[in-house]
């Protein structure tokens, strides 16, 4: 039981892995679009000063990934509790 | 497993919240910039705070009709999650603040209000501080939680609106128009409540259950 509970929940770190992969190639290989749209939209709000340069160095992706591991980390330790609280529960009743 | 698909829920949607958070569109707005993605951040700690006090006050009220140490403990622990994440809510807001409206403080209605809010529910654990014997804290604290709870309604969503608040949808009677949020924010701050209420009714859980447990276990020794 706890090992398949376990297995699931690396499974699910996992496939939230391939999420942020997947988006961090979309963003990447998607400038040309943003620049046509840069040019179209309406000079007030393109000059509204935005975090572009960092977007276009790509290190964003590396605060995106720090909050990741701590959410992981936190996430994880909740669970860890969570499955103690469980494991004792089940004692108590037997 | 099956008892427990809620909280894969909430771990898949804050992994959403934090790469669409940081990664999706926003429009660009004077002043905000990007800071305007603090809205996946801040105001859900405040819906996840009305939540769970919503869930203490009803525990509260069963607590008063039947009165269970079950119905106590989770009214408790629900009031103190509530609060962790109003605390949590009036610190980000305060550096929010200090960006985009020049000050950490600038007693703004709802600032103070908030801040008058916490201080009622600090003011909850001080009055079960003060009882020793363990039917009439929660008795007293229950009837005490409905008060605070209906107090902390109009500090917080009336008086804001009858007066001029920096917070954006004060002052008049609008709804979620005045965000400055566009259809592809709503994308992302919707599933960003639930998922931070999620998260604060999956601790509220874990420490309640683990509360009784250890109520239970003392009754046991004890008999």
């Amino acid at each position: 039981m706890n090992m398949r509970m376990l297995k699931n929940w690396v499974l699910l770190l996992l496939l939230a892995l391939t999420l942020f992969i997947n988006n961090n190639a979309v963003a990447q290989t998607a400038p040309a679009a943003d620049e046509t749209v840069m040019v179209e939209a309406n000079s007030s709000t393109a000059n509204v000063e935005m975090a572009d340069q960092l977007r276009r160095d790509g290190k964003i992706y590396i605060v995106v990934g720090c909050v990741l591991v701590v959410l992981a980390g936190v996430l994880f330790y909740l669970v860890s509790i969570d499955r103690k609280v469980g494991r004792l529960e089940k004692q108590f009743r037997n | 497993m099956q008892k427990n698909w809620w909280k894969v829920v909430t771990v898949l949607l804050l992994v959403y919240i934090i790469v669409a958070g940081f990664l999706n569109d926003v429009p660009r707005l004077a002043i905000l910039n990007e800071s305007i993605r603090n809205t996946y951040f801040h105001v859900p700690m405040w819906f996840g705070m009305i939540l769970l006090l919503l869930i203490s006050v009803v525990y509260a009220i069963k607590y008063l009709k039947t009165p269970t140490l079950r119905n106590d403990i989770i009214s408790t622990e629900a009031a103190r999650i509530g609060l962790l994440f109003g605390v949590l809510g009036i610190i980000t807001g305060m550096g929010w603040a200090r960006v985009t409206w020049g000050e950490f403080w600038s007693n703004d209605p709802k600032q103070n209000a908030s801040a008058i809010g916490l201080l009622m529910y600090f003011a909850y654990f001080v009055l079960r501080g003060s009882f020793a014997e363990q039917q009439q804290r929660a008795r007293i604290s229950a009837v005490y939680n409905i008060f605070a709870y209906a107090a902390l309604i109009p500090l917080l969503f009336i008086l804001p609106r009858l007066t001029d608040s920096l917070h954006p949808g004060n002052g008049g009677n609008p709804g979620f128009g005045t965000y400055d949020m566009d259809s592809k924010m709503r994308m992302v701050f919707y599933p960003a409540v639930i998922a931070w209420t999620l998260l604060g009714v999956w601790i509220l859980n874990v420490k309640s259950r683990f509360e009784i447990l250890k109520q239970k276990m003392y009754e046991h020794a004890h008999a």
